[in-house]
């Protein structure tokens, strides 16, 4: 580690995401290595569960409820056939494991009434547990909207609430009007996101760099055309950079990527890359 | 309409009294072979619970239970201590007049802080969930 006198942890989205939804094996990794420390996030964080996850979570309670839809198995099939990327793959690991502990029968079209409610209820679950578990910073200097949008559930209603929740964070247009990240992006932090490019300039493309030179293209496009080409779309594609930036100097970034390796040293920010679930099964 | 809500209250409040009692038999003879006999009794009363009241905020604090502990059969990982804190927690629950939905979240908080994982379902992350388009 940089700094082992640094008592306070401040979780990247890759680590969130494998202390909620890891396998056992990874979770204990992460637990063993946290032990009783407090743990924090910020909202832009929490954004980015929302918009890798929960948002794919919610489009398959939506599936799910399709009267075309008769029961689990054709939800899970219309949902593997049609839907590819690595993202919505991880709902479909998810889907069977919860429908499975509940003891639910995949044919059956009563089931699938059960099931509905029990997604319901877990997608209540979790954005509680994202949104309660972990102390926040309470220091996103971007304003994330997205990250602001609430997630109101009544369980006699929950298509209701998921469906205002879609659609409040779906609206890029209008959460990109309400957020900072072009002050954050060309004001507040452009000496070193200058600096940022000029590194990622002399660094040979291979796997270790690929994701951290792509930011950097990324930032260079923003600095280059303003306030403009600060869109949510463009957001997802600069993550870890917004997040090295924010990180409470005074904590440790803890992640898995590759990219903080580049993007923390830059601007001082202490951190730790954990090794991947991969490796860990590995052991 | 007012009488029916009634009873479902009541009868949330009821089947999770039957809960305790499974629970608190867990929590004498957990890590003992008898402990099935309760985890079995308990997870099908949690199941019904479901079907029967799926509205009612006890089943959300009951569901989130069942999940930690039907999950791969984790109910037999965790100890006397931890079952007899989740008793504590509905019994708690159940002596209350009512349960909103504050009551509900900072009772799924206290089931994680007793080491129960709630949301217990992993994926394999490094080869299926990219969070930046960029990785």
């Amino acid at each position: 580690m940089d700094d082992k006198s640094i008592p306070q942890h401040f979780l990247d989205t890759s680590v969130l995401r494998s202390l909620l939804l890891g396998t056992q094996v990874y979770k204990q990794y992460f637990e063993s290595q946290f032990t009783d420390q407090p743990l924090y996030i910020s909202n832009y964080v929490q954004m980015e569960m929302r918009r890798s996850y929960l948002i794919n979570l919610i489009s398959f309670y939506f599936v799910l409820r399709l009267e075309t839809i008769n029961n689990i198995g054709d939800a899970i099939a219309l949902w593997s056939n049609r839907f590819k990327t690595s993202e919505l793959k991880a709902i479909l690991q998810l889907i069977p494991q919860l429908f499975s502990t509940h003891q639910l029968n995949f044919s059956s079209p009563q089931d699938k009434e059960k099931a509905i409610s029990i997604l319901g209820i877990y997608i209540k679950r979790f954005e509680l547990l994202l949104r309660k578990k972990f102390n926040n910073t309470n220091t996103d200097s971007t304003t994330c909207t997205r990250a602001l949008v609430p997630l109101t559930l009544d369980l006699q209603n929950l298509a209701a609430g998921l469906k205002q929740f879609a659609d409040e964070f779906g609206d890029v247009e209008n959460c990109r009007s309400n957020c900072q990240i072009d002050q954050v992006l060309l004001v507040q932090y452009r000496a070193e996101i200058e600096q940022l490019i000029q590194i990622a300039a002399q660094l040979p493309k291979n796997s270790n760099t690929r994701g951290f030179i792509n930011i950097a293209n990324n930032l260079k496009e923003i600095l280059a055309q303003g306030a403009t080409a600060c869109d949510c779309k463009r957001c997802e594609k600069i993550g870890d950079a917004v997040i090295a930036l924010n990180a409470p100097r005074n904590m440790q970034l803890e992640h898995t990527d590759n990219s903080f390796d580049y993007l923390c040293p830059t601007i001082n920010q202490p951190h730790y890359k954990h090794p991947s679930e991969r490796k860990i099964f590995a052991r | 309409m007012h009488t029916k809500q009634n009873v479902l209250e009541i009868s949330g409040v009821e089947l999770t009294k039957s809960i305790l009692i499974d629970l608190q038999k867990l929590s004498s003879c957990s890590g003992e072979p008898i402990a099935s006999v309760y985890a079995d009794n308990l997870l099908r009363t949690m199941r019904t619970m479901r079907d029967k009241l799926p509205f009612d905020p006890y089943t959300e604090v009951v569901m989130a239970l069942h999940d930690a502990l039907a999950y791969s059969n984790r109910w037999i990982d965790y100890n006397a201590s931890q079952y007899q804190g989740v008793c504590d927690l509905l019994t708690s629950l159940v002596n209350q007049e009512t349960i909103n939905n504050s009551s509900v979240e900072a009772a799924i908080l206290t089931l994680e802080n007793l080491g129960f994982d709630t949301i217990p379902f992993g994926v394999k992350l490094d080869q299926s969930l990219d969070i930046h388009e960029d990785e």
